[in-house]
């Protein structure tokens, strides 16, 4: 019992985040939490692929034998390495989408005035 | 409308869960994601690039064509935040020259 | 910005004893990122994290650390540059796009007395041109919307 839980409990937390972020995108009227469920949203995949990066018995991936410690390599001996690039590069992308959803609020606010959607359709049918 | 929004999320949870059934147990060495490339990019590291570092030998190697891109997307991000604020800036100097 | 927290303690911390320390960091992050867990987009954050602290713990009328706006789009325009020269450098010498074979080495290993391969070189070229673009575009991001939400 506790070993299945143990083998499933990355997708259990990923499913719980992803849904988290996906009710603050879709229910919430403002627009900054909005911005906040995309980035808890982006958090649960790059944590998704980091736990799917784990193997049993491996260390970090810094290879020993360039070092001089080992004779030669084993790639069992190494976290998968290829998720931790693909959630490095996400993750800058992420502060990216960040950085220009926070420009479009500040531009939205001198807008309008407001970061509510109700209020922002009401000001637009006016 | 707030019970159907909390009834497809809780369903929305169910159906992730259970789709979480069919995948490899975590840390599992024999899962295909750790079986198929990467073996090969830790052996090709160690006998072609000769730097410890595994990340940054695929990032800025194998993987290469791929960080530019992202260099050329988090510039564009960068001119984008420019070009908003910028010229939403200007706009009331406009309004009060006038 | 956080004109309440006005103290003498908190800027002497953040800006003499934080910020260099932090960015020193950094710059070992970025140089080491082949033989420890680091690298250029690594090495961004963290330079990014002092210049953005220094922007947090003084206000924004303070200039402290302070770059111009001009020159962080000259920078980031230069990261790309780096970039894009580490990727023609082997296309000059003979090979690929990006493939970092042919790199000269010889001169950098007598005179800094490594055992440095082609493809390290390669590699080092490209970490300081993402270390570069990363730390302007975030850098210009703050200062844009702190600039414009003051007014």
């Amino acid at each position: 019992m506790i070993d299945e839980v143990a083998a499933r409990f990355p997708y259990w937390a990923t499913a719980v985040l992803i849904v988290v972020g996906l009710y603050g995108m879709i229910g919430k009227r403002s627009l900054v939490k909005q911005v906040i469920g995309l980035s808890i949203f982006q958090s649960a995949i790059i944590l998704f692929f980091v736990s799917g990066s784990l193997l049993e018995g491996a260390t970090l991936p810094i290879l020993y034998s360039v070092h001089g410690v080992a004779e030669h390599v084993d790639p069992d001996d190494y976290v998968n390495p290829l998720p931790h690039v693909l959630m490095l590069t996400a993750i800058v992308v992420g502060v990216a989408i960040t950085g220009v959803a926070l420009s479009f609020l500040v531009s939205i606010y001198r807008e309008f005035g407001t970061l509510d959607e109700r209020e922002m359709l009401d000001e637009m049918r006016k | 409308m707030k019970l159907l929004m909390l009834a497809f999320l809780a369903g929305l949870v169910a159906l992730l869960v259970w789709a979480s059934a069919d995948l490899p147990d975590r840390a599992d060495p024999d899962a295909p994601a750790n079986q198929h490339l990467s073996p090969e990019l830790t052996r090709m590291t160690e006998s072609e690039v000769v730097i410890p570092n595994l990340v940054s030998a695929i990032l800025a190697d194998f993987r290469s064509y791929d960080t530019l891109g992202e260099t050329f997307v988090i510039f564009t991000a960068g001119l984008a935040v420019l070009l908003v604020l910028q010229r939403s800036r200007r706009v009331p100097e406009e309004d009060g020259d006038e | 910005m956080n004109d309440r927290y006005d103290s003498v303690i908190l800027h002497f911390i953040a800006r003499v004893v934080m910020a260099p320390l932090i960015i020193v960091f950094g710059l070992y992050v970025l140089l080491h990122g082949e033989l420890s867990p680091g690298g250029g987009f690594q090495a961004g954050a963290i330079v990014a994290a002092a210049l953005l602290l220094v922007r947090l713990a003084l206000g924004n009328r303070q200039a402290a650390l302070r770059i111009p706006q001009g020159l962080l789009i000259w920078l980031a325009c230069i990261g790309l540059g780096i970039y894009m020269f580490g990727g023609i450098l082997p296309l000059i010498l003979g090979a690929n796009f990006l493939d970092y074979a042919p790199i000269p080495v010889e001169w950098y290993n007598q005179f800094a007395g490594e055992h440095r391969t082609p493809r390290a070189m390669g590699i080092l070229i490209i970490e300081v041109g993402v270390f570069l673009g990363v730390v302007a575009v975030l850098v210009l991001i703050y200062d844009l919307i702190a600039g414009s939400s003051r007014q």
